[in-house]
């Protein structure tokens, strides 16, 4: 199992708890390693073509959120030169660096986020909350395709009786505008029929069940526990001030004591969740075939 | 057993004066096939309609529906919505959610199933169907004919006893039709569920029905076995016309006279052929056709793809038609007929080659001037060409468009609405119209334009005999005045009656343009019912008429 073809409730899981993390503390190590695990798992997820064109995005935004920091805060102890009789300071720099990583950190994870949770994933979601809503995120779903088909079709119509279709671009305008709106009607007037559809199909006869291809097997029971339980250790430990960082006035000391240990270790394990089983998949399968 | 019962239904629409349906009694045993045919607008959709609680429109109603002797308003919500389903021709309306197994699922959540449950009846279902491989599918990317298929299973996995289908493949290609009504018979048969189905394309059905349920003017009637059909639907004159949806070995014993039980297949039609008549004139003489000199439309060489990395759709393809042509291009499903049409009429340019109207290259035409007087097109679903919300405002929408207003523009509508007899209609909603009523106002809104040359996207898909007849006569007119028609289609029966030339396009090119009656008895697969008849017997007969004009001439065996 990776996470892809995990429940949708264990991925939401690890991915709210990724997010809470990765924003709980401005601790740098912290972030550097989700930086580094979320950047391997991208590269799994997407390949190393697109990982590359990512990078080739991320490092001039990272280079930018890095420069603007030390530009316009003028807070530290330590200033390096002065620019516009402005002082830019070791602190101010560090941060901006600091800065650049969780942004470009968190950028990954939401792009992973997003690769994972697919639409029919967030539905199912949904439909546990709110059924109805579901339900009519679903047909809202299937009504876009239809309604551009329909669009296309009566355009194109239209454009072959060369109505509108003349150079002056007002024209074309007005053209689409009518097209747009004739087709709104048209597709309004024709919803009863959807109405009529689903009442001949029962909705409506009795209490509603929620159906899904999505079953919850040990494993993802196993793996929503693990995450839960790391998260619950870290979060201790936070609360215990061991992930207390400041950078202003004065950068704190990095300190590497067993509380720090422990809970850097316990992060990078949380982040290792996702690429080890990834990776753990793909041998699988090497595996299998080699057998096979 | 009896699964329904009719007793004297009778129903009036409130805006209407006269009955939908008169008196109508019917009953429907258990596990029976029943096929309800009749002209559009005979009350077939109302009737079906009524036997379906939740679909049921409001009107002045009279008599009862039994539903194994219950009461259909009797019924408790859940029993009416599972044992009765209903398939409807608007695969694009009946459809409610966005995937297939949404779709699938839909019905079942709204009986409250269980998990469990409900995959088992899924699984179960979709192996019955063949469409696992669509489980994960988005309803947007499917064919009209898996649309159709999934929404019929979609209404199978509730169980129903009795299956309504309402035109279920007026829409589909006839690939795709084919495919579900072999659906529906491994239903009836294997599974011993009940089947109403209203068609007008019966030439499959009518063979695997058990009865034939015959409607006129909101009444039945007669209920036959398919056999009887021919005799008893030829005392009638509606029934006559009617007769044209036939498969084309009932139609041969109609247009022979014949009395008893008619042949039903091709290959039954002609055995009766052979053994009835004698063949010592194999040929008619082909009627010779020649054509104008002057070409209307002209096609050079022309290729033509989607995208840069996509297959051709047209590749290096000639093609002329001459003025005041019936040409038909026929084709198999996909194969870029619509497409051709588009390239024609300047919507979507050719990478290569050159598109010639009326002697005029497309580039040359500026602007509008290609569409103003010169070419004008029906697409396939003419309600597209409607925006306003009655037929005489866009007719005036589109004569203003050209600058013509006031009496001119009266003068105008009032002239093509006589010829296309569609004055009724002026007033009416294009909605609200029937599929033969809106294509007789789209080609009259097509013909105010005043084009030399029109090009015809499938223009008698899902249309009844009659509609058929009809049409065929507004080409014969066109032709008349001195229009070209060039039109796309998949029927090579109404081809066969009414093309000057055909052709056929496959792999991208337009194949062996010639007269019908070459074409036609020069193909073994694609070819007319008639002209499978009459191999063996006759030669070069391509229709009905012909084939039993030879039967006649020769005259039947001792």
């Amino acid at each position: 199992m990776n996470l892809k073809t995990a429940h949708p409730f264990t991925a939401l899981v690890f991915f709210t708890l990724a997010g809470i993390l990765s924003m709980l503390t401005k601790d740098p190590i912290f972030s550097l390693t989700a930086l580094i695990f979320v950047m391997l798992y991208s590269l799994l997820l997407f390949g190393i073509r697109e990982w590359l064109s990512d990078i080739a995005f991320y490092l001039p935004l990272f280079l930018m959120i890095s420069v603007i920091n030390p530009m316009f805060s003028h807070n530290g102890m330590t200033p390096l030169f002065f620019l516009n009789g402005n002082p830019v300071t070791l602190e101010a720099v560090i941060y901006g660096v600091f800065i650049g990583v969780f942004v470009i950190a968190i950028l990954y994870l939401c792009k992973c986020f997003t690769e994972i949770m697919t639409g029919d994933k967030i539905l199912f979601l949904l439909g546990n909350i709110a059924p109805k809503i579901a339900l009519m995120i679903s047909m809202i779903l299937r009504f876009v395709p239809l309604f551009k088909e329909r669009y296309k079709k009566a355009s194109d119509a239209q454009k072959a009786l060369g109505v509108y279709s003349s150079e002056s671009r007002t024209d074309r305008l007005k053209c689409a505008a009518e097209v747009f709106s004739a087709v709104i009607s048209q597709s309004l007037e024709r919803s009863v029929e959807v109405s009529a559809s689903m009442r001949s199909r029962g909705y409506g006869a009795g209490k509603r069940s929620s159906y899904s291809l999505f079953r919850f097997t040990r494993a993802d029971a196993l793996l929503t526990s693990a995450c839960i339980l790391i998260f619950a250790l870290i979060f201790i430990s936070y609360l215990f001030g061991v992930l207390s960082f400041d950078f202003y006035p004065r950068i704190s000391d990095l300190s590497f004591d067993l509380p720090h240990i422990l809970t850097y270790g316990a992060y990078a394990v949380f982040m290792l969740i996702p690429v080890a089983l990834e990776i753990k998949e793909n041998l699988k399968w090497k595996y299998l075939i080699s057998k096979i | 057993m009896e699964i329904l019962n009719i007793k004297n239904l009778s129903f009036k629409y409130p805006s209407s004066e006269v009955n939908a349906l008169d008196s109508v009694s019917l009953s429907l045993e258990n596990g029976s096939f029943n096929l309800l045919c009749g002209e559009s607008g005979c009350g077939k959709t109302t009737l079906l309609k009524m036997i379906k609680r939740e679909l049921s429109p409001v009107g002045e109603k009279s008599g009862e529906v039994l539903f194994f002797g219950e009461d259909l308003s009797s019924l408790s919500d859940v029993k009416s919505a599972c044992e009765i389903g209903y398939v409807s021709q608007n695969t694009d309306d009946a459809i409610v959610t966005d995937t297939v197994w949404r779709e699938l699922a839909f019905g079942l959540e709204n009986l409250g199933l269980d998990r469990d449950e409900a995959k088992r009846r899924v699984a179960e279902t979709a192996s019955f169907f063949g469409i696992e491989k669509l489980l994960q599918k988005k309803i947007c990317e499917l064919s009209g004919g898996q649309k159709q298929m999934i929404l019929l299973a979609s209404v199978m996995l509730m169980h129903p006893k009795l299956l309504i289908l309402d035109e279920p493949t007026s829409k589909l290609d006839p690939i795709a039709a084919s495919d579900f009504i072999a659906a529906i018979r491994k239903l009836n048969s294997e599974l011993g569920i009940t089947v109403i189905i209203a068609e007008h394309r019966i030439e499959e059905l009518v063979s695997m029905a058990d009865r034939v349920i015959y409607m006129e003017d909101g009444r039945i009637p007669f209920v036959c076995r398919p056999r009887e059909l021919a005799e008893k639907l030829s005392r009638t004159e509606k029934g006559y016309v009617m007769s044209g949806a036939l498969p084309g070995a009932v139609r041969l014993f109609i247009s022979l006279e014949k009395k008893g039980d008619s042949p039903l297949t091709v290959n039954e039609g002609r055995i009766f052929v052979s053994e009835t008549y004698k063949n010592s004139i194999r040929q008619n003489e082909i009627p010779s056709y020649t054509h104008s000199d002057t070409e209307s439309i002209r096609l050079e060489e022309v290729s033509f793809r989607y995208s840069k990395n996509s297959e051709d759709v047209l590749s290096c393809t000639d093609l002329t038609v001459y003025k005041g042509e019936r040409f038909f291009i026929l084709g198999g499903n996909g194969v870029g007929k619509t497409t051709l049409l588009s390239v024609i009429s300047g919507l979507r340019r050719p990478y290569r080659g050159k598109v010639f109207v009326e002697g005029k290259r497309l580039s040359e035409y500026k602007s509008n001037s290609l569409y103003r007087g010169v070419l004008a097109s029906l697409p396939q679903d003419p309600y597209t060409l409607f925006l306003k919300s009655s037929v005489k405002e866009d007719l005036c929408a589109l004569l203003s468009a050209f600058g013509i207003k006031g009496d001119e523009a009266e003068r105008r509508i009032n002239a093509v609405c006589a010829k296309m007899k569609t004055e009724h209609l002026l007033s009416r909603h294009p909605f609200d119209l029937s599929g033969g009523e809106i294509q007789k106002c789209a080609l009259a809104k097509v013909l105010l334009t005043e084009p030399k040359v029109i090009l015809l996207d499938e223009p008698t898909k899902g249309y009844d005999a009659n509609s058929k007849a009809v049409f065929a006569e507004i080409l014969r007119e066109l032709k008349n005045d001195g229009i070209t028609t060039v039109t796309v289609s998949h029927d090579i029966e109404f081809a066969a009656e009414n093309a000057d030339r055909c052709a056929m396009l496959f792999g991208g090119e337009i194949i062996s343009p010639d007269i019908p009656e070459v074409f036609f008895s020069e193909n073994y697969f694609y070819t007319t019912s008639a002209n499978r008849m009459a191999r063996g017997s006759y030669d070069g007969v391509v229709t009905v008429d012909a084939l039993a004009r030879m039967c006649n001439i020769n005259g039947e065996k001792e």
